[in-house]
């Protein structure tokens, strides 16, 4: 990957495409490891510095197939970028497991260890949290010593929670910077491989201090300390019978080793914290020879951390007290306030070589990376929406666009060519009522005919229709009577004859059978549109004579009749009158 | 951290894309809305006209099977019906004997008053006729006339026999007829 350039030279767009270009070329977005502390990764490279040189080098890989520890070769602090780059894929090649995807590179400086004197370190604040931040970032504005120098050392807070009201509350643990290259060198070899690799630089003896409610589990019931030998210097740490830490000093070592006065320094200075006839720990470390260190002290209790068989007797204890959580106890000194409050705060693994602010700002952090993931992610989800709409549209539109009913919807309706066509057929329909045949001369003859059909039972003097329109407002057809008139003369059987047909039902059968006979459709009786009314009037005929005394023929019968025959037709029917005229 | 890329990040890598997302939905939808909304418009359209069309159609063959009806209907009216009735009388005497069919009386009004017609709106005129004939040669000629003139619709007709000769029938008839 191309260098990149501090963001603050950079305009805001170039600043998205910088961060564009990391989330697109590095796993930044996807391994979170690249922001998680080195003691917190799977894959942890411990390495202890002591006299100048690493000493020892352990890769803690909690999915190795080979433990939980394994010894692996030690860099030396004189690699340059390239020899760590080598170093870090030799070591994720060869000893890590296959799955490992970051690496915790943690240096246990056991070679330098110096407290700084706070200002008004007898004033103990509420919270620590502002005090630990003005230390990593402007020790000089809290610092008793206002002329030091931030370029070549780092402090870190830490705190004595059994100091008495006008003791110390706390000092700074100062080592110098020197290791700083040495550590970004490991994390610039992160960049290049694209291989989270995060750094933390650990103080030994703080680590060391972690250890010790595994090796002091029963507290003395009387004030004690401990004296934490390292081939170049030693730390006391006093506590107080409840087991809280009163105090940390350190004795640097001349050529012969821990000084021969050693005890009284011990004793003088647990006279100035009240702390009397302590008892006292010696716990050698690192390369210090261990009976040299016994021998200094022969009042003193020794502690072998190898033989308590709460450790691996093969690697550091820094190592193990620093990187294993499991290490805490909940008894004898592990419960005092001291401890935890280390564990919450984690004071004794504090990183005192973090990567500078110039180097932190370079890159986006945690969250802005997810942000670009999921930005990213939200834009591909878009961008195939917006292509799944576009292609569904073109498929619609293309479909649209070949219908018969885009193409020709310019074309009016023919609504006036119906319309005429309509009015057209509304005037066949107006002549072919007004043309119906609803009264015919020759079928009236018929059905006159019809009514006598033996001539030698009856005479007809004369017969008439008349058919009467029947106009009802606002009606668009009128009703219609046909009214029939026959006069004439009959004999007995013919009177019978008549007096049998004279009735609805009678009469309505002839006219249906002259209906059928002819077709003529007005006279058929089956619509209910239709009534017939028959009244036959009959009486004796006065000029009727005997046989030998016919003058005329109508002289033979002995009754003359009058019939009347209504028919009427209601304005539904469609032999109705239509009313208006043509169209 | 950086706090350098925060803004960059949230405008460019979240913000935009967003709004750029939803912009190009938006006026996608929104075209395609607009394009549907179109189509649907000339679809109705569409159907209007070719349900028209399916009416025309309909229409058109009705009126086609109507047509010779009105041809010869309106055949009718472009004489007067009461020349048309005369013409048509003289010729049916022809075929008969006087003693068998007379033609005996012609009464045209111009205003039909009473009557079929006088129910209408439809103009008509009123014709009475006078006949004298047998009962068969009368029948014949009112089957006749009726059949070739439809338009003419009975009001009333009487008959009764005749004097001296009793094997003949006065008949006296009265048609409205119709008017175009």
């Amino acid at each position: 990957m191309d260098a990149l350039v501090h963001p603050t030279q950079l305009s805001v767009w170039q600043r998205y495409l910088q961060a564009r270009r990391l989330h697109k070329e590095t796993s930044r977005s996807k391994n979170a490891d690249w922001y998680r502390p080195a003691l917190e990764l799977d894959c942890q490279l411990h390495l202890f510095v002591e006299g100048e040189v690493i000493a020892q080098a352990f890769l803690r890989d909690s999915k190795s197939p080979l433990g939980t520890w394994t010894q692996v070769p030690a860099p030396t602090l004189e690699f340059d970028e390239a020899s760590v780059n080598d170093y870090v894929l030799a070591i994720r090649n060869d000893h890590a497991s296959r799955k490992v995807k970051s690496l915790g590179v943690v240096l246990h400086v056991a070679d330098e260890f110096a407290i700084s004197e706070l200002a008004n370190a007898h004033d103990r604040p509420e919270d620590f949290t502002e005090l630990r931040e003005a230390l990593e970032c402007s020790p000089q504005d809290v610092l008793e010593d206002h002329s030091i120098s931030t370029d070549e050392l780092s402090f870190r807070l830490f705190p004595y929670d059994g100091a008495q009201p006008g003791q110390l509350f706390g000092s700074a643990i100062t080592i110098s910077r020197k290791h700083q290259e040495f550590l970004r060198h490991f994390r610039t070899a992160g960049e290049d491989l694209n291989f989270p690799t995060c750094t933390s630089a650990l103080s030994a003896p703080l680590a060391s201090i972690m250890a010790l409610p595994k090796l002091v589990q029963q507290l003395p019931g009387q004030p004690f300390c401990v004296f934490l030998s390292y081939s170049t210097f030693s730390v006391i740490a006093f506590f107080t019978a409840d087991g809280n830490l009163v105090m940390l000093r350190s004795v640097r070592h001349h050529a012969g080793g821990i000084p021969p006065n050693v005890g009284t320094i011990i004793q003088t200075m647990a006279a100035a914290l009240e702390l009397p006839e302590p008892v006292i720990y010696v716990l050698p470390l690192g390369q210090s020879n261990g009976e040299a260190v016994v021998a200094s002290l022969p009042c003193a209790n020794p502690l072998d951390w190898r033989a308590t068989g709460e450790f691996d007797g093969m690697v550091p204890l820094e190592f193990q007290a620093a990187s294993d959580p499991a290490r805490e106890v909940e008894s004898g000194l592990g419960a005092s306030m001291t401890y935890q409050e280390l564990n919450a705060n984690k004071w004794a693994v504090q990183d005192f070589l973090s990567a500078s602010g110039e180097e932190s700002e370079m890159y986006p952090s945690s969250t802005e990376m997810k942000i670009l993931r999921i930005g990213g992610l939200g834009l591909r989800i878009g961008a195939v929406a917006v292509t799944i709409l576009l292609g569904w549209t073109g498929v619609r539109a293309f479909s649209i666009l070949r219908s018969e009913a885009w193409h020709l919807a310019s074309q009016p309706p023919s609504e006036s060519a119906n319309a005429r066509l309509a009015k057209e057929i509304r005037l066949y329909e107006h002549w072919n009522k007004c043309l119906a045949d609803r009264s015919k001369a020759w079928i009236s003859m018929e059905l006159v005919n019809q009514l006598f059909p033996n001539p030698n039972n009856v005479i007809i003097s004369d017969a008439a229709l008349v058919v009467q329109p029947e106009v009802t407002r606002e009606q668009a057809q009128a009703s219609l009577v046909k009214k029939w008139t026959v006069n004439g003369y009959v004999n007995k059987e013919g009177l019978k004859y008549l007096t049998a047909i004279n009735s609805t039902k009678g009469m309505s059968d002839i006219f249906d059978a002259v209906a059928l006979r002819t077709g003529d459709d007005s006279l058929r009786m089956m619509d209910s549109s239709r009534s017939l009314v028959v009244d036959l009037v009959a009486s004796e005929n006065k000029r009727h004579k005997k046989p030998n005394q016919i003058a005329k023929p109508e002289d033979k019968f002995s009754y003359i009749f009058n019939l009347t025959i209504q028919q009427r037709i209601t304005s539904e029917d469609p032999l109705a009158i239509p009313t208006e005229s043509a169209p | 951290m950086s706090p350098h890329y925060k803004d960059p990040i949230a405008v460019f890598g979240l913000v935009l894309p967003i709004v750029l997302v939803l912009v190009v939905l938006g006026l996608g939808m929104h075209f395609k809305s607009k394009f549907e909304t179109t189509y649907e418009e000339r679809l109705a359209k569409h159907e209007d006209f070719k349900r028209v069309e399916v009416q025309r159609k309909a229409l058109a063959a009705k009126v086609r099977n109507q047509e010779p009806h009105m041809n010869r209907w309106m055949a009718l009216f472009e004489r007067p019906a009461d020349a048309n009735v005369n013409d048509f009388l003289g010729e049916f005497q022809k075929q008969f004997d006087p003693t068998q069919f007379q033609h005996t009386g012609f009464t045209r009004s111009t205003t039909a008053t009473g009557g079929i017609g006088g129910a209408s709106a439809q103009p008509s005129v009123q014709l009475e006729l006078g006949f004298r004939g047998t009962y068969r040669a009368l029948q014949n000629a009112f089957l006749e006339l009726e059949t070739r003139m439809p338009h003419l619709q009975l009001d009333r007709i009487k008959l009764s026999v005749s004097n001296p000769d009793r094997r003949l029938l006065n008949a006296k008839v009265t048609y409205t007829a119709w008017k175009k």
